[in-house]
């Protein structure tokens, strides 16, 4: 069908039609360069499971409303690198940044008790985003590697992750309307502006991420669960 | 409006391309509700989402892979009101034990009345709902909050019960949409309710 991607098509194609799979590529590890390489080729260079990466990338693509393949098709490994790598670009880079931008435009008055509040704000924030990704990576993840070594832990409630991303989200958005509702006039506009850009694009890329986890990396996890406990 | 309403979580289940991307697309252009929809393309895939996350419809064609098992399905998870996708007059006899059905003939408007309906069904109606603004008690409540006191100390001072001022503190944060402490100071610093 020819409104996904398959492995035959162009690498670089991809790219040129939807600029956002460029973060799936830098999670799984593949740099740019690949010339006229097909999807196929450079997962295979790369020693990344293409059914994985497609189902992923047309996901995405189709504005998170396909799923193009089978979870079961999937490689659960492959998935938990990029989730992982995911927690690595919004802990170590994106939120970082977005403080330090938004500490720079409202730095210019200091003393306003406003912006005092909407660094709390932020704080709040950052502490929860980091707190639910470390948790993610204490409990879900062990439990996905013990899968993939056979075990499974029957102690573990998979239904009750999925609700936690709801959490994040809504202060993500009351953070976004404070600083547009009330953010203090003396502000500095233009930082301002760029600053409230920045939190849509991670608003965004956040999104991309609890959905991936939550359509395709957990209902994969399920599977894998139900194979081994059949498996006997 | 739309951004703060709820999302509706839907499950689109239909192997006719054409027909499928059209439900997709309507359902996700709804103005009257948010919804995240997404198709699968098996069963094993319906099955492997539906055992890890609650949805709040599933639309999906009596036709799909092959025929879908209605009962099975409702079995397993009968939380879900499971709508029937007709494309053709013939499968309204195959309607029977589905929530509601949906024709290729409906529009927007129908499908946005019948999850209204769903709701409407499941859940008391709500109060009123009064327009943004606070009322004074609510404000002289926002005030007490906002400098720190907890419902009890609150409900001391201005001689209600905890259980009033509970219900007081739900509506500020549901009028606001501001369910922070340093956010509800935000607010109150920026409509000088209150001064630093």
């Amino acid at each position: 069908m020819s409104n996904y991607y398959t492995a035959s098509d162009r690498m670089s194609d991809l790219i040129e039609d939807n600029y956002s799979l460029l973060q799936v590529l830098s999670r799984f590890g593949m740099s740019l360069g690949f010339g006229d390489q097909t999807v196929g080729e450079v997962c295979e260079s790369s020693q990344v499971d293409t059914a994985t990466f497609l189902l992923i990338i047309n996901f995405i693509h189709s504005g998170y409303t396909q799923l193009t393949d089978d979870v079961s098709n999937l490689s659960v490994a492959a998935l938990l690198d990029y989730l992982r790598q995911s927690h690595v670009y919004f802990l170590d880079y994106v939120l970082p940044r977005i403080h330090q931008d938004l500490h720079s435009a409202l730095q210019e008055n200091p003393e306003n008790a406003i912006n005092h509040l909407i660094h709390q704000q932020f704080d709040n924030y950052l502490s929860s985003v980091e707190k639910h990704m470390r948790y993610e990576e204490r409990t879900l993840f062990p439990y996905v590697e013990q899968l993939l070594r056979h075990q499974v832990d029957s102690t573990f409630e998979l239904q009750t992750f999925s609700k936690h991303h709801h959490a994040i989200d809504d202060e993500l958005r009351e953070l976004k309307k404070i600083l547009i509702k009330y953010s203090p006039v003396d502000t500095n506009r233009t930082k301002l502006n760029a600053l409230l850009y920045q939190i849509y694009d991670c608003e965004k890329e956040l999104d991309a991420h609890c959905k991936a986890e939550d359509y395709i990396f957990v209902p994969a996890v399920h599977d894998l669960k139900e194979k081994i406990l059949h498996e006997g | 409006m739309k951004a703060d309403k709820e999302t509706l979580h839907i499950l689109v289940a239909e192997d006719l391309p054409i027909l499928q991307g059209g439900i997709i697309s309507l359902l996700e252009h709804l103005t009257s509700v948010h919804v995240h929809a997404v198709a699968v393309q098996s069963l094993q895939t319906l099955y492997n989402l539906s055992a890890v996350r609650t949805f709040d419809f599933l639309f999906v064609s009596p036709h799909f892979n092959g025929v879908f098992d209605l009962a099975e399905f409702r079995k397993r998870y009968p939380q879900t009101p499971c709508i029937a996708i007709v494309n053709n007059l013939g499968m309204l006899s195959e309607v029977k034990g589905y929530y509601r059905y949906i024709t290729i003939y409906d529009d927007a408007d129908k499908v946005s009345r019948l999850i209204e309906q769903y709701q409407a069904d499941c859940t008391e109606a709500p109060l009123d709902s009064p327009p943004d603004q606070l009322s004074s008690r609510e404000k002289e409540i926002l005030i007490e909050l906002v400098k720190g006191l907890s419902n009890k100390e609150v409900s001391d001072r201005l001689c209600l019960s905890v259980y009033t001022v509970m219900t007081h503190r739900r509506n500020i944060c549901r009028k606001l949409k501001i369910h922070s402490l340093s956010g509800l100071t935000i607010y109150a610093l920026s409509n000088k309710l209150i001064d630093m």
